[in-house]
């Protein structure tokens, strides 16, 4: 009798163990984000508002219904874009902050087909993604030829490209974009054939989502299955070794950045085509820094990046719920969405002060 | 010479890994002299300046000022008491002027007393030097820049100067300038300590020296009256333990690269490299062999494809492989998997691909063999190779190198932190590449694996070639001179066996 237990408890403890032993760094970003939750409740309660119920209306309001899951999804989908592309440049090397500017020209990139040709039918839509990835690609690629020519530091760069983006779209939706006659800050309206198409009637969910997640699955086969991935990764972390091995480093700095902003240059297209079906100012609202938060939570991990992403839709959908049912502010969404990320460098750096640090160079 | 105005008192070092860098070593510094550090590398110089300089504290004894106990902790401790240490690579703000760089370091009174370009020129002709104050640093020539660095350091009215290494980067002509400017410090009562490995230039200037080996004091004395072949024994040792020849003498075949009349220009605390012949033949081991700093790095760049002379031609073969000095940022990339490490090159000459994609098994396989092979200790060959032993590390890279096949395999301290047996292996992986018709060339400071592995070794010094010996003719008493002495150009020795 005794025997069996103590195997029983020696196998449990070998599996409390085994939970333990996932990786620190993983360890810390689910401390980081029940943190925040924890905080996030406590708020809800100093409003006044019973938790149980709180949490009821939220949990129905990102998962409840179809409607929930596709609002999550959506809220999920640019977000995940921008970390996609956030994380190709960082982990090779390029410290891109530039995604909200990318994702901006991305949108205006998918308005052009349309504005150039008009309504050319089944044509139109992949024009207009293909537009949206290039336009990204091009903003992007701008600090990294700055930095390989110039030596320009692509923090600063790609960071202050986002206003000249965001004001250039400012000026388009004001300017030439906006219809005669039209005092709205805003581009016409798509032809529903030039648009993402919906997944399900009576939702929000568009291709666009299942995009993300196949560009989210060739984001992860290019850095772990192709030598191209190979060489990104090692020129990040080692420059000096891919430069023994007689690889340019220059190269690598611009292709990893153009990649990085044709995806975030997706991002903006799929809102444009697949939300929004024009163009409109402020239509962001700091999609492209939030992006940039999921890449670090996901330890810049394309799969991480998935989860977490999902995490920031969930967030966004059901504060919705939150709003409109039992009026609690919809400014917890970004207190829920900033949270973590403060948690995570918190955490991090009193780890790191100790000696133990939480982050390599890169895997 | 009265009293010492600075004593190290039976000086201790020992590194938090272990290494014992000094060992009771005891330097008096008189005012009023130009002392001489003298020693290979690792014998402990710049431990002892760092220590003075109050970059490290050491674990033993401790530092006399003037017959008191003084410690310190930092650099400023140093300077409150008129230590003032000349870098090797000089810390000077390049596009400030000359006057703004020793304002910057200037306190109190100092800076008052250097207010105007006329109180800067009074200044610096109090020790001879004629510079315009408002000379932009970065348009000044290196010998130049040096002496604003040693302005810098008197700055603050120092009594001890130190100065690390000051004539490696500049030009034999160049030397004599500097210790006019070192005499006139001198006269005015400073101690200025310099470190060195070159015995005619200590000769020719120095008043006292202190010879250091492997963290202890071997010699010291006042150089009226020393002896320059006793110098040299003194720094590199009388009979270095020579372990047994690795692999026969082998003669070289048909030239595979060739540097002829190759020079490149000073710089960053490197001499560069004045006009280097160099021919390197198929299947031996060519030793290059010199203290460090004295143009091995620009060397290893030209072999690495790097660089390109700025005078003189270099003919490479199709591909020279690599085993960089600096195994963690050269050598490897540490958080890749061995496997990726090892076969890194060849992923990316588009092998082990299926569809498109790395085939992950046939890499795995491959690199089991290849680890076996090397006899690479490492759990698998997924472990990231951050996780394996210096050692180990090293392996990867010889493997890797290895196998590329190369016509032309350069290795570059190629067993600096590894143990002993770590290193045999090394130097018997390179001896069998040679056997096999490789042209192996090995630069390195460890004179001892050099003689035991290399068919002939060229001695670089100054970033000039100072001569060259081969078979019997290796021997340290020869190499030795080499290394430390002043060669007239056009009169390298040679020595054959």
């Amino acid at each position: 009798m005794a025997e069996p237990m103590a195997d029983q408890m020696g196998a449990a403890l070998g599996l409390i163990r085994r939970a333990l032993s996932v990786p620190l760094s993983m360890r810390v970003t689910l401390a980081a984000f029940a943190g925040s939750l924890v905080i996030g409740l406590m708020l809800i309660g100093l409003l006044g508002v019973p938790l149980g119920a709180a949490a009821r209306v939220a949990a129905a309001g990102a998962f409840g219904d179809m409607r929930a899951i596709s609002d999550t999804l959506v809220f999920m989908t640019p977000r995940l874009l921008v970390a996609l592309g956030a994380l190709v440049a960082i982990r090779g090397g390029m410290f891109n902050l530039g995604g909200e500017g990318q994702l901006q020209m991305g949108a205006i990139g998918a308005m052009l087909p349309f504005l150039a040709f008009g309504d050319i039918g089944v044509a139109l839509l992949p024009l207009a993604i293909l537009s949206g990835a290039i336009c990204g690609g091009i903003w992007a690629t701008i600090p990294a030829l700055l930095k390989l020519w110039r030596g320009a530091d692509e923090v600063i760069v790609t960071l202050l490209m986002n206003f000249i983006a965001i004001f250039f779209l400012k000026y388009l939706v004001q300017g030439p974009m906006q219809p005669v006659g039209s005092n709205f800050n805003m581009s016409a309206q798509l032809p529903s054939a030039g648009t993402l198409p919906l997944l399900i009637e009576g939702t929000r969910l568009h291709l666009g989502v299942v995009l993300a997640l196949v560009v989210a699955f060739g984001v992860w086969v290019m850095l772990q299955h192709t030598a191209f991935g190979l060489a990104l990764r090692a020129s990040g972390a080692s420059p000096g070794f891919v430069r023994l091995q007689g690889q340019s480093a220059g190269r690598m700095i611009v292709s990893s950045m153009a990649i990085s902003g044709m995806i975030g240059g997706l991002a903006g297209a799929f809102e444009v085509l697949g939300v929004q079906y024009r163009l409109i100012d402020g239509f962001s609202a700091g999609l492209g820094f939030e992006g940039l938060a999921v890449a670090f939570l996901a330890g810049l991990e394309p799969m991480g990046a998935v989860v977490v992403s999902l995490y920031f839709g969930a967030i966004n959908s059901a504060t919705l719920s939150l709003q409109s049912q039992l009026s609690i502010p919809s400014a917890l969404a970004e207190i829920l969405s900033g949270l973590p990320i403060i948690l995570l460098a918190v955490i991090s750096g009193v780890l790191l002060a100790k000696g133990r640090p939480v982050w390599t160079s890169t895997r | 010479m009265s009293a010492p105005i600075i004593k190290c008192d039976h000086v201790s070092k020992r590194y938090p890994n272990g290494f014992l860098a000094l060992e009771n070593v005891t330097v008096d510094l008189y005012p009023g002299e130009i002392h001489a550090l003298l020693g290979e590398n690792g014998a402990g110089k710049s431990t002892l300046m760092n220590i003075l300089y109050g970059v490290h504290e050491p674990t033993g004894g401790g530092l006399l000022l003037n017959g008191r106990e003084v410690r310190h902790t930092r650099p400023g401790d140093a300077i409150a008491n008129g230590i003032g240490m000349v870098h090797q690579h000089f810390k000077l703000v390049m596009p400030f002027t000359v006057a703004e760089n020793l304002a910057l370091v200037a306190k109190g009174a100092a800076r008052a007393r250097l207010r105007r370009h006329a109180d800067v020129r009074t200044f610096m002709a109090e020790f001879g030097i004629e510079l315009d104050p408002g000379a932009v640093l970065g348009d000044l020539p290196l010998a130049l820049q040096q002496r604003v660095e040693i302005l810098k350091a008197l700055v603050n009215e120092s009594r001890i100067l130190l100065l690390d290494e000051p004539s490696t980067i500049l030009a034999p002509s160049e030397v004599g300038a500097l210790y006019d400017t070192l005499r006139r410090i001198r006269d005015r009562g400073t101690a200025v300590a310099v470190v060195t490995h070159n015995v005619d230039e200590v000769l020719a200037n120095a008043d006292r020296y202190t010879v250091l080996r492997r963290g202890r004091t071997v010699g010291t004395g006042h150089i009226a009256g020393a002896d320059a072949d006793a110098l040299v024994e003194l720094i590199v040792g009388r009979s270095v333990a020579t372990g047994s020849r690795i692999g026969p003498y082998r003669t070289g075949g048909e030239p595979r690269l060739v540097l002829a009349g190759v020079s490149i220009r000073p710089g960053r605390g490197s001499p560069g490299l004045s006009n280097v012949d160099l021919e390197l033949r198929a299947g031996e081991v060519v030793g290059v062999a010199g203290v460090e700093g004295n143009g091995q790095t620009e060397l290893f760049e030209l072999l690495a494809g790097q660089r390109l002379p700025d005078q003189g031609r270099i003919t490479l073969p199709k591909a020279v492989a690599l085993v960089p000095q600096d195994r963690h940022h050269e050598g490897l990339s540490l958080d890749l998997p061995v496997s990726q490490n090892l076969l890194y090159s060849e992923i990316m000459r588009r092998r082990y691909r299926r569809a498109g994609l790395l085939d992950h098994a046939a890499i795995g396989n491959r690199a089991e063999a290849m680890i076996e092979a090397a006899d690479i200790r490492t759990r698998s060959h997924a472990t990231p190779a951050r996780a394996l032993s210096g050692g180990n590390q090293q392996k990867i890279v010889l493997a890797r190198a290895m196998a590329e096949d190369a016509p032309v395999i350069a290795v570059y301290q190629p067993t600096r932190g590894l143990d002993v047996a770590a290193a045999e292996a090394v130097l018997a992986r390179l001896a069998e590449a040679a056997d096999r018709g490789t042209t192996v060339v090995m630069i390195s400071s460890n004179i001892e694996e050099l003689i035991r592995v290399s068919d002939r070794i060229v001695v670089l010094n100054g970033g000039r070639v100072t001569g060259e010996v081969s078979g019997a003719g290796m021997v340290i008493e020869k190499i030795g001179p080499l290394m430390t002495r002043a060669v007239a150009p056009g009169k390298e020795g040679v020595a054959h066996g």
